[in-house]
């Protein structure tokens, strides 16, 4: 019987530390497309699904928000070149939807930043955005479906009022409707506005058409004299800041156009606060906003009511922080659980919160294990997102998504994905393309919207403990999962880079002769219920887990002193995972005497 | 009818469009008032438009050590 040494723990990408050093299990520099599953198994990764209609326009998506209504409504926006649009299945499928009205001037930047604020004349949410001009631009989120039309109203479908779907009761209120844009005075309590002007009989409108309510812009908020970029919430507080501007002004609680303050402030007015260098970011971070400026600082800010509560002071603190420490941009910057997570100048992925006993926040490196890798790549227009355990970091300039596996604490390989914003759209997490005006539903399906997935699990060298021995073995078991249509190649290489030699090897899943069963796993009934973990690693449990499979591959002996274990796939909809591999090594007979001088 | 009673004159008027930036008008106030607002914060206020008080950072439901706000 012949002992192989098997390799069945993996342990995650590493690009630092020297390939020959690292122990086994580790991904190294070359794997791409390869996630570390529940099953704590490396299986390839899963595809990308277009949501919407395609768009073959070289336009990337430049921005996005996902909006939570307090209706319950989830609203995601996204913005390519010079238009916002939202998304919406009202109508039954989905549909990215124009916010302008066809009359309206186009944006001259759609690099938006948005938040949301609580109106209490509207009693409801408010969305708001802004674009480096000195307009903040404000939507109420009304969406709802025509139905008919006179001269003068417009009744939609369904039992919901005008009202309960987010429409305006007050001011000056518009509706769009085929890209015309209609002014009403009332009705917004029943399924009928009344007051329409135009005359929206003549629009051409069909029953089922998308009706929703036209965004407001509101000029010169905070002030004629600044461009409001940067934009986020707390408390109901508007903070509005410009990258190259070191004011920040905070709006009153009550009021989003209102930044006025008295001397000394009293509670929930408005603020202007005057940073050491120009912010690149905001975050909110338990009962303080987190502020990013310039290349390496932090600031917290701090509200102390007076003794007699009739006052409070709004005050920034700048932490103390290293050079090149500050976030990027605000896109840079994402919540994750008890911290802030950004992408530093660096460049490094840092989290920003507080840790153990400490009470101040801490700033703590999370990339150091992938160095290299955040060294050679370039940043520019970077996202991150917190989504179920894991931190996906979108490189658009080098079509990547790094992601971070926070349950392992270890790097996952680099994933090929075109994507410049995440969206985290009912619970599921989608892309927004960096090439195109296109959303992704990523890690669904087993091809990229109809392109192949080119997958590489590249291990580190192993020179099983006998770095100055030569080895050699003549047999390698791969055991695993394979789907029927898959071909997996196993890449043996014989010394660093394989200068001894390269020998290839086929997988096939059509091979009845190596695999162990051939039901589909994942029909009802096989998983028990309750096994499908809460968040964490890649989920497996929903997807088809194809055949098993174990071969022992077969070849000449060759000595070598260290050698490296590569599997790899390129083509649509393959799909397997690797549960554990190794050869019988020994050492060898043959002295070392090539190398001895 | 009973007679309105007579309007308080203003000791001090504080005209928004003398003043570029907020901490001037402040400067002006404490030296007004020496550091003492308890009192005589009743005879003075700030007018001006809403855009120069929008400069200043002010509006009617603010005030400046005490000193009330109104739009013109």
């Amino acid at each position: 019987m012949k002992t192989f040494r098997l390799i069945k723990k993996f342990r995650g990408y590493r690009e630092k530390t020297e390939e020959t050093n690292l122990g086994p299990g580790f991904l190294v520099k070359g794997s791409q497309n390869v996630l570390f599953n529940d099953g704590e198994r490396i299986q390839i990764r899963k595809g990308f699904t277009l949501d919407g209609d395609a768009d073959a326009s070289l336009t990337p998506i430049e921005s996005s928000f996902e909006w939570a209504t307090h209706r319950g409504v989830e609203i995601p926006l996204r913005a390519f070149d010079d238009k916002i649009q939202f998304r919406t299945t009202i109508t039954g499928s989905t549909v990215w939807q124009d916010l302008l009205d066809d009359a309206a001037d186009a944006f001259t930047s759609v690099a938006f930043n948005f938040t949301t604020f609580w109106d209490t004349t509207e009693g409801q949410d408010f969305l708001l955005f802004v674009n480096g001009t000195s307009d903040l631009f404000d939507w109420s989120g009304g969406i709802a479906t025509f139905a008919s039309a006179t001269s003068n109203t417009i009744t939609k479908e369904g039992d919901d009022t005008w009202g309960e779907l987010g429409f305006l009761l007050t001011g000056t209120r518009r509706i769009i409707i085929g890209g015309i844009a209609y002014a009403y005075t009332g009705g917004e309590g029943t399924t009928t506005l009344t007051g329409v002007t135009p005359d929206p009989t003549g629009g051409g409108h069909s029953a089922g058409d998308i009706a929703h309510q036209q965004m407001r812009t509101n000029a010169d908020q905070p002030s004629s004299s600044f461009n409001a970029e940067l934009i986020s919430v707390l408390n109901n507080q508007i903070w509005v800041g410009n990258t190259k501007n070191r004011q920040v002004f905070v709006s009153k609680n009550t009021d989003f156009t209102d930044y006025t303050f008295s001397s000394p402030r009293l509670p929930g007015e408005g603020a202007l606060l005057t940073l050491d260098n120009a912010p690149t970011g905001f975050q909110p971070l338990d009962e303080t906003m987190v502020i990013s400026a310039g290349k390496d600082d932090y600031y917290n800010s701090s509200f102390t009511l007076s003794d007699d509560m009739t006052k409070e002071v709004l005050e920034i603190k700048k932490m103390k922080t290293a050079p090149q420490e500050a976030a990027i941009s605000q896109g840079a910057m994402a919540k994750m659980k008890n911290a802030v997570i950004m992408l530093t100048n660096e460049p490094t992925l840092d989290s920003l919160g507080r840790i153990e006993n400490i009470d101040n926040n801490q700033s703590k490196p999370l990339s150091d294990p992938v160095k290299s890798l955040f060294d050679r790549l370039t940043f520019t227009n970077a996202h991150i997102q917190f989504f179920e355990n894991n931190i996906y970091i979108a490189v658009p300039s080098e079509t990547l998504v790094l992601v971070y596996n926070l349950e392992q604490g270890f790097w996952e390989a680099p994933q090929v994905l075109p994507v410049r914003r995440f969206a985290i759209i009912n619970g599921e997490l989608y892309g927004h393309s960096s090439t195109v005006p296109e959303t992704y539903k990523l890690f669904d399906g087993r091809n990229d919207n109809g392109k192949a997935i080119s997958a590489n699990a590249r291990f580190s060298y192993q020179n099983f403990g006998r770095r100055a021995w030569q080895k050699s073995f003549d047999e390698m078991f791969t055991e695993g999962f394979i789907s029927s249509n898959t071909e997996l190649t196993l890449t043996i290489k014989y010394d660093y880079k394989g200068a001894t030699s390269i020998q290839e090897y086929i997988i096939d899943g059509e091979d009845t002769d190596i695999i162990v069963n051939t039901d589909d796993l994942s029909s009802l009934g096989k998983n028990s219920l309750g096994k499908k973990a809460l968040g964490g690693s890649f989920d497996i449990l929903t997807d088809v887990i194809p055949p098993k499979f174990r071969v022992i591959h077969t070849m000449d002996k060759q000595d070598f002193y260290e050698f490296q274990v590569e599997y790899s796939s390129s083509d649509i909809d393959f799909n397997w995972e690797l549960l554990a591999f190794g050869p019988n090594v020994k050492l060898s007979k043959s002295d070392n005497i090539s190398i001895k001088k | 009818m009973a007679k309105k009673p007579p309007k308080e004159k203003k000791e001090y008027i504080y005209d928004a469009k003398d003043y570029n930036h907020r901490h001037e008008l402040e400067e002006k106030i404490r030296f007004d008032f020496n550091g003492n607002f308890d009192d005589n914060n009743k005879k003075a206020i700030i007018k001006g438009t809403k855009k120069q008080l929008k400069k200043l950072h002010l509006s009617q439901s603010t005030n400046v050590y005490g000193i009330n706000v109104e739009k013109q």
